[in-house]
């Protein structure tokens, strides 16, 4: 079970995330303020901690992730913000958050980039070799095959289709998608990812039974042998 | 006017200019004095030495006796007769001859050029005088007063003094002129910044003729004003937009809400469903104005770095390839050489996302839709055409079709947003934006600034994401 902490001092914000989490199965801690937040960081041991901006009394998020860093402490941090500006995001990253989610955000986005954090922590020397049911993608030659056929992808349908084999089982948002495969960092207007997302899948699940990508209703997508739960 | 004039600064520096004409006129006239007292006082000196000389020489070939006569025909030649001085005395300075008594009476031990306190007519004056022992013991005395050259050191003080006090006058009168003159100018420029700190923006200061300083400064301000004007206009425009377009939704949502309460079971899941999609479309918005404002505070500048073009072209080309097909739709790429500019590679991204979107969606509308994207670099400039030939943008719409939210076809999907931030993206790379209509179909010209090098390891690696 995924052991999570929110430092977030709305009130409700952080009551409506700790609600969603338990629903995942996520033992849950809130801190409401900076001082208290930073020492349930250190003292506790965490999966990964959801970090406010901005919070009272000057102690800012900002604080905390370099007092953190700076002890030495590794816990993946995915910093929540109002501030938008780009400076801002690398300002952070750079202070050593490892996500960066700008408010409003649908909860459903949380929940991807978590995973994909928790992922991350796992899985770090990325096996050469990904399987899915009888999907198999050899990173290193850049091949993929599905029961023995070989599929026939462009370079970047196999780099979309090995980011979604990366984190198999878990739902990638169409942001995180841009973010990188395309290394880009913008909203296109038009449902752009989408369409790529179904050429890859008449190469990938056309004339299977068993379809692998799944699309999650308002969020994103999901390579899994099994149909996501609605 | 305040009542302190030193505070003035004009009064200040006309003050100290009169001041230094007053100490080159004292310095001038010094040396002009010293030079005319001591060529006067050479020239008495050197005369007084000639009549000693030449009474001593009449002394010696003639005797004493027609020394006394030779000094009386000398005193009553009518030459110098009111300065010149001549005495003989005895050793113990006993009167022998002469005009002048020496005062007083003492025995003389220095001889040559002195001056001596004297005696003449019932005056007692200063005279300038050489004094030679005779062989007989009794002493020559040859000079003249000093009168003449003190009146004239007189002369000469009274007038500096009175120029002085002159300049003196004309230099503090003339600065609190300068002052008062300098004070209303100022006035009228501080009564115009008073009234517009006051929020009367409309006013400006009145402009005199000619090209003076103050009159430059005032133009300046004006200018300054009319643009602050401007940019106040821009600010009041969008705060009422942003108001119309962010509350007029907020408003449904809350209508549809209240009428969601009473909806059961499906209905009321999909009406949620689709209030989710309308506030996240409000976010959207909220999200795009903010990045404008953003770019159009000019802070992403410092991240700037050469931008492989061609790279970044592909790029867009490979993302929108599969929507251009998919609408029966071809997406082309012309690019010469390998041009590379100066520029933030996400945002140049999204600009160029934006008008490949925009072309995608107005040349898909018919069937056969082409959209060509040309890149080539000229001089300093990268030149970026995107043309599609879908049915182009009404000629009296062109000039507004990068407002916010301004749309130019009302029919489309879309907030009105995309070409606003295209604008601003493209103004914080301080490049230009046009736009044409062709027949047919509609082109985007981009210029941007080129970067000095090119320098594609500036540039991630597409594949940094795996």
């Amino acid at each position: 079970m995924p052991r999570f902490l929110i430092i977030e001092d709305d009130s409700q914000n952080a009551r409506f995330l700790a609600e969603g989490m338990r629903e995942l199965q996520a033992e849950v801690c809130v801190c409401p303020d900076g001082v208290q937040g930073l020492t349930q960081a250190v003292t506790g041991h965490w999966d990964a901690i959801v970090l406010d901006r901005m919070l009272p009394d000057g102690f800012d998020g900002l604080k905390i992730l370099q007092a953190l860093r700076g002890m030495g402490n590794t816990t993946p941090v995915l910093v929540l913000s109002a501030l938008s500006a780009t400076d801002e995001r690398v300002r952070c990253l750079k202070a050593g958050c490892d996500d960066y989610l700008t408010k409003p955000f649908a909860f459903s986005e949380l929940q991807a980039r978590l995973e994909a954090l928790l992922r991350r922590v796992q899985s770090a020397a990325p096996a050469p070799v990904l399987e899915v049911g009888d999907l198999r993608l050899d990173l290193l030659s850049r091949h993929a095959e599905r029961g023995g056929r070989t599929l026939m992808l462009q370079p970047r349908e196999f780099r979309l289709l090995a980011f979604l084999a990366r984190h198999v089982d878990q739902t990638v948002t169409r942001t995180m998608l841009l973010e990188s495969v395309w290394d880009y960092r913008f909203d296109p207007q038009t449902n752009v990812i989408d369409v790529h997302i179904s050429r890859l899948r008449n190469k990938v699940d056309k004339g299977f039974e068993q379809p692998l990508i799944h699309t999650v209703r308002g969020v994103g997508y999901c390579l899994s042998t099994q149909p996501p739960a609605p | 006017m305040s009542l302190r004039p030193w505070s003035s600064m004009a009064f200040r520096l006309a003050l100290v200019y009169g001041g230094l004409l007053l100490l080159t006129m004292v310095v001038v006239l010094t040396i002009f004095y010293v030079q005319m007292v001591s060529v006067f006082s050479q020239r008495m000196d050197q005369e007084a030495k000639m009549d000693l000389q030449r009474l001593e020489q009449h002394a010696q070939e003639h005797g004493e006796q027609s020394l006394r006569q030779e000094i009386d025909r000398l005193l009553s030649d009518g030459v110098d007769s009111q300065t010149e001085i001549a005495i003989l005395t005895d050793a113990r300075n006993n009167f022998l001859a002469g005009n002048a008594r020496i005062l007083p009476r003492r025995t003389l031990s220095t001889f040559g050029m002195r001056e001596l306190r004297l005696e003449r007519q019932g005056r007692t004056m200063t005279g300038r005088v050489a004094v030679a022992q005779l062989p007989s013991g009794n002493l020559l005395i040859v000079g003249s007063d000093m009168d003449a050259l003190e009146d004239i050191e007189e002369r000469f003080m009274r007038a500096s003094l009175t120029a002085v006090v002159i300049v003196l006058v004309l230099a503090v009168s003339g600065s609190v002129a300068f002052r008062r003159l300098v004070d209303d100018r100022a006035a009228s420029i501080r009564q115009t910044m008073l009234q517009v700190a006051n929020g009367d923006l409309g006013q400006r200061i009145p402009l005199a003729g000619g090209d003076d300083e103050f009159t430059r400064l005032g133009r300046d301000i004006n200018r300054m004003l009319d643009q602050i004007e401007l940019l106040m206009d821009g600010v009041r425009h969008v705060s009422n937009t942003i108001a119309h377009n962010l509350r007029t939704p907020l408003t449904r949502v809350l209508l549809q809400l209240r009428s969601a309460r009473h909806l059961g079971g499906q209905e009321q899941q999909r009406l949620l469903e689709h209030l989710e999609q309308e506030v996240q479309g409000l976010g959207t918005v909220f999200d795009k104005l903010l990045q404008i404002a953003e770019l159009e505070s000019g802070m992403r500048r410092q991240e700037f770095c050469a931008v492989d073009i061609p790279g970044l072209l592909a790029d867009i080309a490979d993302l929108y390839a599969p929507v251009a097909e998919e609408n029966g739709c071809t997406l082309e790429l012309d690019i010469e050489g390998l041009p590379c500019a100066l520029g933030d590679g996400d945002l140049l991204a999204n600009a160029l996302a934006n008008l490949v979107e925009n072309a995608l969606k107005y040349a898909c509308s018919e069937a056969g839709g082409h959209v060509r994207i040309a890149a080539r670099q000229q001089g300093e400039v990268v030149e970026l055409r995107l043309q599609d030939n879908g049915p182009g943008v009404p000629p009296e719409r062109l000039a507004r079709i990068t407002d916010r939210f301004y749309r130019a076809h009302e029919h489309q999907p879309g907030h009105g947003l995309g070409l606003s931030s295209v604008q601003a993206i493209v103004q914080l790379h301080n490049g230009s934006l046009q736009f044409a209509n062709l027949a047919p179909g509609f082109e985007v010209q981009l210029r941007l600034p080129a970067a000095a090098q090119r320098a594609a390891a500036l540039m991630p690696p597409a594949s940094a994401g795996l």
